[in-house]
């Protein structure tokens, strides 16, 4: 689509640099279903694969994202966005290249890590919340907040295997809002719940962004990234296709 | 707005390193701030244990059935065998030591192995020191064994004479921590290894099921000693910490004395051994954990 040097350059954000990538890859090693029958285990043994089993989901990205700006990341499934993601998060190391993080981190790949059907949602929130980096004092000075936007004070001391779909999300979303980022990635979690909880996850990462927080958002949801993001990405079979003005790229990826 | 540290976290492929970013000079040594935290080990520890006994209306008290039962089945079984019997004085209580080490030492190990997979949400959206997912599992377990410890305290008020309360009993912590730096050796090399091939918990469990019977946890050591086998056999067989590890507790416990230097170089040898392999091959297999669970 664009070449590297005819790319429209986003607006720079004045902040300090949060993430940097530097002609970044990831390779994962093809897993073919595993040998199961005896047979199998000896052709397996007595011949080597020798199909190609490398396969990049991801390979030379490379961009700068300064603090306060809201970055979008668009692209087919398949593109490489969650691999994208779960790098930057440190949820997965990368296989090449060179990436850089600064601060505290909330990544939003799924909602609700670590929640046990057999765990009430206090207990959930407290193991989440640990997990996203917040000590202690944090958690308990944050609790009556998280159970509020959450909507659900009469059922935190119930075991989250009673709650309903749409309760975990609400849960693991507030805790995901509440852990004090300077650098919110998110993942297509916004697909959850009904329409007045999505309006207030929006309404809430917004008031994020005026906050000053860096965001990082993945959707499908081409208008929800048109009003949250100032700049966006557009992968394409692991390559950077477009880096620029929301706009713009937008355009051009509806268009392609 | 809040200020940012002035500490950048590196990923690069040889491992991470922390450093300011511009700085094309090595990164200093050590894990960045952030990523370590420890007090995660004290929160999945407190829940693992906690959501293991949430619904049961007895809780904890399940714990301690098993191995009172096996207990007074193995002892109502032995205690005919006469052999037993003028070997061990007080055959009960060395098997109730002999039952409770072993059930942390193979639950822990058996559960702790699979503990990649069990919390595979955590691991692979969450960024934390991973070791800290099989610690807590196999320490969860050291929970369990306090509260079975108990059992062999009421023994002690019941069956007073079986016991020798020396200042020897002072080692017995000591020979615990030995007990689960061995455990944490152990699940840091097949936890991660379980990730990757599968099988391995299956060949944990059948290789703890045949150390059951390599360690003298119902019969008595002096079988082995006296046994006509070749010498090298017998020293192999005391070169295995649990066997130590028992020898050792029995000894405080019942004997009243602290155990022998051999009981010691069988304990603190092949624990640190298993500690330093365990490390290493963690390390080796850590990132590829977050790819294959």
């Amino acid at each position: 689509m664009f070449s590297r040097a005819t790319m429209p350059q986003p607006t720079r954000a004045s902040g300090e640099l949060i993430v940097r990538l530097d002609d970044v890859g990831k390779m994962f090693r093809r897993v073919e279903q595993k040998p199961f029958l005896l047979r199998e285990i000896m052709k397996r043994l007595t011949m080597r694969a020798d199909r190609p089993r490398d396969f990049w989901p991801l390979r030379h990205v490379s961009f700068d994202i300064h603090r306060g700006e809201t970055v979008g990341v668009v692209g087919q499934n398949g593109s490489g966005k969650s691999t994208l993601l779960r790098l930057i998060a440190g949820a997965a190391y990368p296989t090449e290249g060179h990436i850089a993080v600064r601060g505290r981190i909330a990544p939003l790949l799924a909602l609700g890590a670590g929640f046990q059907p057999d765990m009430t949602g206090r207990e959930c929130v407290e193991i989440n919340a640990t997990a996203l980096g917040l000590s202690k004092r944090e958690i308990a000075a944050r609790l009556d907040e998280i159970v509020a936007f959450a909507e659900l004070p009469d059922f935190i001391d119930t075991p989250v295997r009673y709650y309903s779909s749409g309760m975990l999300a609400r849960l693991g979303f507030s805790v995901a809002v509440h852990t004090d980022p300077d650098l919110l990635l998110v993942d297509e979690v916004l697909a959850v719940g009904d329409h007045a909880f999505q309006e207030k996850c929006i309404a809430r990462i917004e008031q994020l962004r005026t906050d000053g927080v860096t965001i990082f958002f993945v959707s499908h949801d081409d208008s929800t990234i048109k009003r949250l993001c100032d700049r966006v990405l557009w992968l394409k079979d692991g390559r950077m296709a477009a880096d620029g003005a929301a706009a713009e790229v937008l355009a051009a990826y509806e268009g392609r | 707005m809040r200020a940012l540290p002035d500490v950048w976290v590196h990923r690069r492929p040889a491992g991470p390193s922390w450093g300011p970013l511009d700085d094309k000079s090595p990164a200093p040594k050590g894990p960045p701030p952030h990523t370590t935290g420890w007090h995660v080990l004290a929160v999945l520890l407190r829940n693992e244990f906690r959501a293991r006994y949430r619904s049961q209306a007895l809780g904890i008290l399940w714990s301690l059935l098993n191995p009172l039962v096996q207990t007074a089945i193995l002892s109502f079984i032995f205690s005919h065998v006469s052999a037993f019997k003028s070997a061990i004085p007080n055959y009960p209580v060395y098997l109730l030591i002999g039952v409770v080490v072993w059930q942390w030492f193979a639950t822990a190990i058996n559960t702790a192995t699979q503990s990649f997979i069990n919390n595979a949400d955590i691991v692979k959206r969450t960024v934390f020191s991973r070791q800290i997912v099989p610690l807590a599992t196999a320490l969860s377990y050291g929970i369990n064994f306090a509260m079975e410890a108990l059992l062999v305290v009421a023994l002690v008020v019941v069956w007073p004479h079986a016991f020798k309360l020396t200042p020897a009993l002072l080692l017995v912590p000591v020979i615990l921590a030995i007990l689960a730096a061995l455990i944490v050796g152990v699940v840091l090399a097949t936890s991660v290894l379980n990730v990757i091939y599968r099988d391995v918990a299956f060949l944990v469990s059948t290789a703890l099921t045949l150390l059951y019977w390599l360690v003298p946890i119902i019969y008595p050591v002096s079988f082995v000693n006296d046994a006509a086998v070749p010498r090298i056999y017998i020293t192999l067989y005391h070169l295995n910490p649990v066997t130590a590890i028992l020898v050792a507790l029995r000894s405080c416990l019942m004997d009243g004395h602290a155990p022998s230097a051999v009981t010691w170089a069988g304990m603190l040898g092949p624990t640190a051994l298993m500690l330093v392999t365990g490390w290493a091959v963690f390390r080796h297999y850590e990132r590829m954990v977050l790819d294959y669970v």
